[in-house]
């Protein structure tokens, strides 16, 4: 397999941040879903990218300082949940958010339709899922070449990363839904 | 255990006598480092607080002596004199880069070569000298390289964090000295107990670094006293509202002067990388000469601010409030101005306050609050660890402390900036705060 680029109008990252929790209904996003789905929305050109490797996969600072900001600003609310092995946090427009929400998808019109999708592909497939595909994509990217499920596995325990090769084939229908993948 | 051998002590305040060896000694007479002496550390807050008058040089000095004892806690770097000396090169010559009134004068680069903050800023300029300026070559000889790594970092080890780092020597230095000389008490920590804790934190608990500066977690009372401090710093000096208000019209001085002034030297602002060009005219710059350049102007309305901030005749803010108080609409719009809707907004203000639009300024406003707890250990400011007696590594917001889950985030306010006398201030704000809920 080897990743393919996508090429959109880009929009600001808190924006997408904004939008990505919109689209992703009442329920919202954790944390690690928002990373890794404007992850994916970066690398098909829909925001700038401004991921790096990060501990738990690729990670844009830009993304973590802008879902503060707008939760700052009142537009994004913020929920601690509490899971088994870590604390997850969750963003959903608060009512301020809501007000604001319809002027700003007519304002940005057909910019924003690649983001819609991607968050609507994404929004169900969980955080671990979400994480996995993010970092093949990330192994793919950096490699420059196509790789066999058992190459990005290995490539992945070099990065600290524990992924099987069962668990590359399950990220690999993501991507390919995302259209990232050849 | 290496120990430098100092051929001079200078005395400063905060730290009492720093030892220099002798090419330190030479570093510090090079013209790019005396130049430090003529840029104030704290730009315009001397107008809020007459005694923050010190310079970057003194502070460039107490980065140095701070640097030194907190390299004297890490043994991989005690033990090694190319470190120890590199360190101490990088961390003396570190703000070099600055030029005067620092953000005001990166603010006008920015703008006049079209450049985005990551391809101009001091520490880039900091660099460019280290490899073209003459004097500072010769002195560093085979050194200077490992000096630039320190100072534009590839990799990322210990000695870079003292270097730069939420625990760095320079705002274990600047927190105090700033405070000191402000003459308020917000800034004091108890930086010899932070500096006592430091350590080297193993790169395997990180996130692809080779090593880290963290701390014993018993430093965990002294470091968050220094994280209040540096935030206390920001909301009552460095952000102070009046020297926001002198940033502002010193600001819109220099705009002016390069917009209307054809004679004006624009060329100072034009940067690139290790343009020579660009680093002869930076080196003659410091404050008084900017002041005195933008004085010169033949703009009647950069002349007017000019003699107004000479006088400390300030503008008034008549306008400021949290972003989070402003209404949803109004504050979404107000997430999305650029500059060039700044301007239009600043010139519609100006017709609704009938205050000519040049002396109209919105500026809107963030302090980052250092206690707030960041996704993945990885704030704006940097991680901080902490080592636990059992050798495990956790991060700042994990360690148990009342203020480790401290939701506060980042402050953002929205101002506008104008010159009104005393007795019509109440009409205009509320001009202002109606144009506020109306127009935007």
């Amino acid at each position: 397999m080897a990743e393919r680029r996508g090429l959109a109008k880009v929009v600001p990252d808190w924006v997408a941040v904004f939008l990505a929790s919109y689209y992703a209904g009442g329920k919202g996003l954790l944390r690690t879903e928002l990373q890794k789905i404007l992850y994916f929305a970066s690398q098909k050109g829909i925001l700038e990218n401004s991921f790096g490797l990060g501990y738990y996969g690729p990670f844009s600072p830009n993304i973590a300082n802008s879902a503060e900001s707008l939760v700052n600003k009142n537009f994004l609310d913020e929920t601690t949940e509490f899971f088994p092995e870590a604390i997850g946090y969750r963003y959903r427009l608060s009512d301020d958010g809501k007000k604001v929400v319809p002027t700003l998808i007519e304002k940005l019109g057909q910019s924003v339709k690649g983001l819609r999708k991607t968050v609507a592909i994404c929004k169900d497939q969980g955080s671990r899922s979400l994480s996995i595909a993010a970092k093949v994509h990330y192994i793919l990217k950096m490699m420059g070449a196509p790789m066999t499920s058992e190459e990005i596995a290995a490539q992945a325990k070099k990065l600290n990363w524990d992924i099987s090769g069962y668990e590359v084939e399950a990220a690999s229908k993501l991507l390919q839904d995302l259209d990232l993948l050849e | 255990m290496y120990e430098p051998e100092f051929s001079k002590k200078v005395r400063v305040p905060i730290h009492g006598y720093v030892g220099l060896t002798e090419k330190e000694v030479k570093l510090m007479d090079s013209s790019s480092f005396q130049r430090l002496r003529r840029i104030k550390q704290l730009a315009n807050t001397y107008l809020v607080y007459p005694g923050a008058t010190h310079s970057r040089f003194e502070h460039s000095l107490g980065t140095l002596e701070t640097a030194y004892r907190v390299a004297q806690q890490i043994k991989s770097i005690l033990n090694d004199q190319d470190k120890m000396r590199k360190l101490r090169y990088a961390t003396l010559l570190h703000d070099i880069g600055h030029g005067p009134f620092s953000h005001i004068f990166e603010d006008m680069v920015l703008r006049v070569a079209k450049l985005k903050p990551t391809e101009f800023n001091h520490e880039l300029v900091t660099v460019d000298l280290l490899r073209n300026d003459g004097d500072l070559v010769r002195i560093l000889g085979s050194d200077i390289d490992g000096v630039m790594e320190l100072l534009e970092p590839t990799t990322r080890f210990v000695e870079h964090c003292i270097v730069s780092s939420p625990l760095d020597a320079d705002k274990i230095d600047y927190l105090q000295r700033d405070s000191y000389y402000a003459g308020v008490a917000y800034g004091v920590f108890d930086a010899t107990r932070v500096i006592h804790t430091l350590k080297e934190i193993p790169g395997k608990f990180l996130d692809r670094r080779e090593s880290y500066l963290g701390a014993s977690i018993k430093g965990r009372e002294a470091i968050i006293g220094m994280q209040l401090a540096y935030y206390y710093m920001h909301e009552t000096v460095y952000s102070h509202k009046t020297r926001r208000i002198a940033d502002a019209m010193l600001t819109r001085s220099l705009e002016l002067a390069a917009t209307n002034d054809e004679s004006f030297d624009r060329s100072i602002f034009q940067y690139s990388r290790n343009d020579t060009d660009f680093l002869e005219s930076f080196k003659e710059l410091n404050d008084q000469k900017l002041i005195d350049l933008i004085a010169a102007s033949s703009d009647e309305q950069t002349q007017q601010i000019i003699q107004s901030l000479n006088k400390r005749v300030l503008f008034k803010a008549i306008f400021g409030k949290d972003m989070s108080d402003i209404k949803p609409q109004t504050r979404m719009n107000l997430v999305q101005i650029t500059h060039a809707d700044a301007i239009k907004l600043e010139k519609a203000l100006g017709e609704h306050l009938k205050i000519d639009p040049n002396f109209v300024i919105v500026d809107r406003q963030s302090i980052d609050n250092p206690l707030y707890r960041e996704p993945y250990g990885v704030p704006k400011t940097g991680p901080i660890y902490f080592e636990k007696d059992d050798g495990t590594v956790v991060e700042f917001g994990d360690v148990p402390s009342p203020l480790s889950r401290t939701r506060s985030g980042t402050v953002e306010r929205f101002w506008i900036f104008a010159p009104v006398k005393e007795d019509e201030r109440k009409e205009k704000e509320k001009a202002a705060e109606d144009f506020v809920n109306s127009s935007l």
